[in-house]
């Protein structure tokens, strides 16, 4: 009997879940203090090439989705641009040469050298989050040598990790339990001439988020940003209840 | 007339001696007759593993557009030559063509996607010793692709899923069933693509293995180059702690793997095969090591790197990149010994060096280093080895402006602010306007400037 209406239980809810585009968020963000008290005010970001990783879980087997990965990545990085930049922030792109001279190779080479470090870094910032206010990690000073630097006030890398569950998956899973579809969403921010790690916005979402990265992601976004007081115009029409 | 029982009673007995002959033939040498045919010749392909396909495809152009593929020219005809002599005259399989690539990437690792693409880290790249030993690499991972190991896996992986869900269906009809569920889970959730780039089961590597002696020795070279390739990855693994160690880096299998290949060639005597030049080897791979230490050192490993640009400093001594490479090397290494004290090789003392790695950023695990006096010596060390390399290559040529940058550096870690400000205005002298690096030198002597008149010491 207990098990039966266990099963119409589990049953019903994923009927319910299942078709709906609902989901369950959790963030936090982490920020250095010279930030959140305008210290440090934010008026031009450079954007790093965004890296998202996203899995196909089917009944079976789990796949690597490599073209819908980028494609999610730059959706991704477009939202976080569109956010920052309605908020008057100017955007730059790392990979632009912009008046420097500098050969895209050339370019390349030192993205692909900050990433590495970034990389290198992000297992620590993922564990101990909270030392970003102590000021303890940093990049180092070569991120000076994107010439994006010399016009921003920070580095900005979006990275992003996603299961997108199959329907049937979905179903089986709601069922008997197991894995459904969700993503984590970090975007991260570092002093474009120093390299030091100023700020950090982890998303974490359980739904549906690959139709549209602004339903999934906007409203957690927006809210991270405000409380970290990047932005002013968020800010305020956070305060004023809008 | 025909009499079925007496016939068979006639022909039992040489049927059974021709069973037992076939057997002992296999028992022989089965690797042999498998790797010289082509194992994956009537592989049957499923709508699945056509879509393993596509997406081992997709996988490739990702990496190239991603820019994560070594392109030098000189590099890519060495690997293809010798790709090339390692598959031989042997029938490409169906659905695949052999690519052979260098992948910017600082883990010890090699691995083939079911499409005939073979990936070569820089990392295994800086640590092998010649041509052979490559072969051998290549000859296990091509083995890999002829046995059609992806799509097994993936085939095998699928079954174990749906067993998987039916557990889970059990387990949660089952009051206490909850870890049931997360097992199914589990399994269900493994990559077939990255599992061909972490490693397959036990029994395919060691197909792998013995296919990849098979062929080494095929294509005539010294079929104890897999051996001694893993006993190379065997040393290697001990220098520094790997936070995602992948198959090459597998410490436990690589004595018994070293083992079994050698009992192989021990069984399978044949003429002495080529192996290669380490010179040869070096020359031809000098810019993706060099690349290798460059990227070791952002990845804070720098005994890596020490030990990288050690190989190229003493195969060409002439060359003053690489003279300023292991000087930026030993200037990484900070307060850290090049090689691994006696106490980082007990058990407790990698456990202990894997939690710094873990819990400390770099800079702290450099403060926690040069707090004991062995550190501070250490320290010393190592900031007078890089110090005596970059003046050797100013020595040499007074207009190298990556030398008067790193003593610049090396001298601003040693609060001596004076000369690292007149090696900074050195370098921003020699280089053009258009250097990337203009900017963060500029900065670095306004610093230095600013702390000397703070009273910085000087030499």
């Amino acid at each position: 009997m207990i098990t039966g209406q266990r099963i119409f239980r589990a049953f019903t809810l994923a009927i319910f879940a299942s078709p709906s585009a609902s989901f369950a968020h959790a963030s936090s963000f982490y920020v250095q203090r010279k930030v959140e008290s305008r210290q440090f005010p934010i008026r031009s970001a450079c954007f790093m090439p965004p890296q998202a990783q996203l899995t196909k879980l089917g009944m079976k087997s789990a796949e690597q989705m490599v073209k819908e990965s980028n494609d999610w990545a730059a959706a991704l990085q477009l939202l976080v641009a569109s956010h920052l930049n309605s908020d008057g922030i100017a955007i730059n792109a790392a990979a632009d040469p912009l008046s420097s001279g500098a050969s895209d190779v050339e370019i390349q080479q030192v993205i692909s050298q900050i990433q590495q470090k970034y990389g290198a870094i992000s297992p620590l910032m993922d564990k101990k989050p909270g030392e970003i206010a102590k000021s303890a990690y940093t990049l180092g000073d070569q991120v000076a040598m994107l010439p994006c630097s010399a016009t921003s006030d920070v580095l900005v890398f979006v990275t992003a990790s996603g299961t997108a569950a199959t329907e049937s998956r979905e179903a089986v899973s709601g069922l008997i339990g197991g894995p459904t579809s969700g993503a984590i969403f970090i975007v991260s921010m570092a002093d474009a001439k120093t390299g030091e790690i100023l700020g950090l916005i982890r998303i974490r979402l359980v739904g549906d988020f690959l139709s549209s990265a602004q339903d999934a992601f906007g409203q957690p976004l927006d809210d991270n940003l405000a409380d970290m007081n990047i932005g002013s115009a968020r800010k305020n029409a956070k305060a004023s209840g809008h | 007339m025909f009499e079925p029982g007496r016939s068979l009673h006639r022909l039992a007995l040489p049927l059974l001696c021709a069973l037992l002959l076939c057997v002992l033939a296999f028992s022989i040498s089965p690797p042999v007759a498998r790797a010289q045919q082509n194992p994956g010749a009537n592989f049957q392909f499923t709508k699945t593993d056509l879509s393993l396909l596509d997406n081992a495809n997709a996988m490739d152009s990702d990496y190239e557009q991603k820019g994560l593929v070594f392109h030098d020219p000189g590099v890519q005809a060495y690997l293809d030559a010798i790709g090339k002599r390692v598959f031989g005259h042997r029938p490409t399989p169906e659905h695949v063509t052999w690519r052979f690539m260098v992948l910017n990437n600082p883990a010890v690792n090699a691995f083939a996607e079911p499409n005939g693409s073979v990936y070569v880290t820089i990392g295994l790249i800086g640590l092998l010793q010649n041509q052979a030993q490559l072969a051998a690499v290549l000859g296990h991972e091509t083995a890999h692709v002829y046995e059609r190991h992806t799509f097994l896996e993936d085939r095998s992986v699928r079954k174990k899923a749906v067993l998987a869900d039916i557990l889970a269906a059990a387990g949660a009809a089952t009051p206490g069933g909850a870890a049931l569920t997360v097992a199914g889970a589990s399994i269900a959730g493994q990559l077939i693509l990255v599992e061909s780039v972490y490693g397959y089961s036990r029994e395919m590597e060691q197909q792998a293995d013995s296919d990849g002696i098979v062929a080494l020795a095929a294509a005539g070279y010294d079929p104890r180059a897999m051996a001694a390739t893993f006993q190379l990855l065997d040393q290697d693994s001990t220098l520094e702690y790997e936070p995602h160690p992948t198959f090459y880096h597998d410490h436990p299998r690589f004595k018994l793997r070293e083992a079994a290949a050698a009992t192989y060639i021990d069984a399978h005597p044949g003429p002495p095969g080529e192996e290669g030049s380490e010179q040869e080897y070096l020359a031809a791979f000098a810019p993706v090591i060099a690349f290798d230490v460059q990227v070791d050192i952002e990845d804070r490993k720098a005994r890596t790197a020490v030990a990288r640009a050690t190989r190229l400093v003493s195969a060409f001594p002439e060359n003053p990149d690489y003279e300023l490479l292991l000087g930026q090397a030993y200037r990484e290494l900070g307060a850290k010994t090049a090689l691994p004290t006696a106490d980082e090789l007990t058990d407790e003392g990698a456990n202990r060096e894997r939690k710094d790695v873990l819990k400390l950023t770099e800079e702290q695990e450099q403060q926690k280093l040069a707090s004991t006096p062995e550190g501070r010596a250490t320290l010393q060390q190592n900031q007078a080895a890089a110090e005596k390399l970059f003046l050797k290559v100013i020595q040499e040529n007074p207009d190298d402006a990556l030398a008067y940058r790193e003593l610049g550096f090396l001298y601003e870690d040693e609060s001596r602010f004076a000369d690292a400000s007149a090696n900074y205005q050195r370098y921003l002298q020699l280089v053009d306007n258009t250097s990337l690096d203009r900017l963060r030198i500029e900065r670095r002597l306004a610093d230095c400037q600013s702390r000397q008149s703070q009273g910085g010491k000087s030499q």
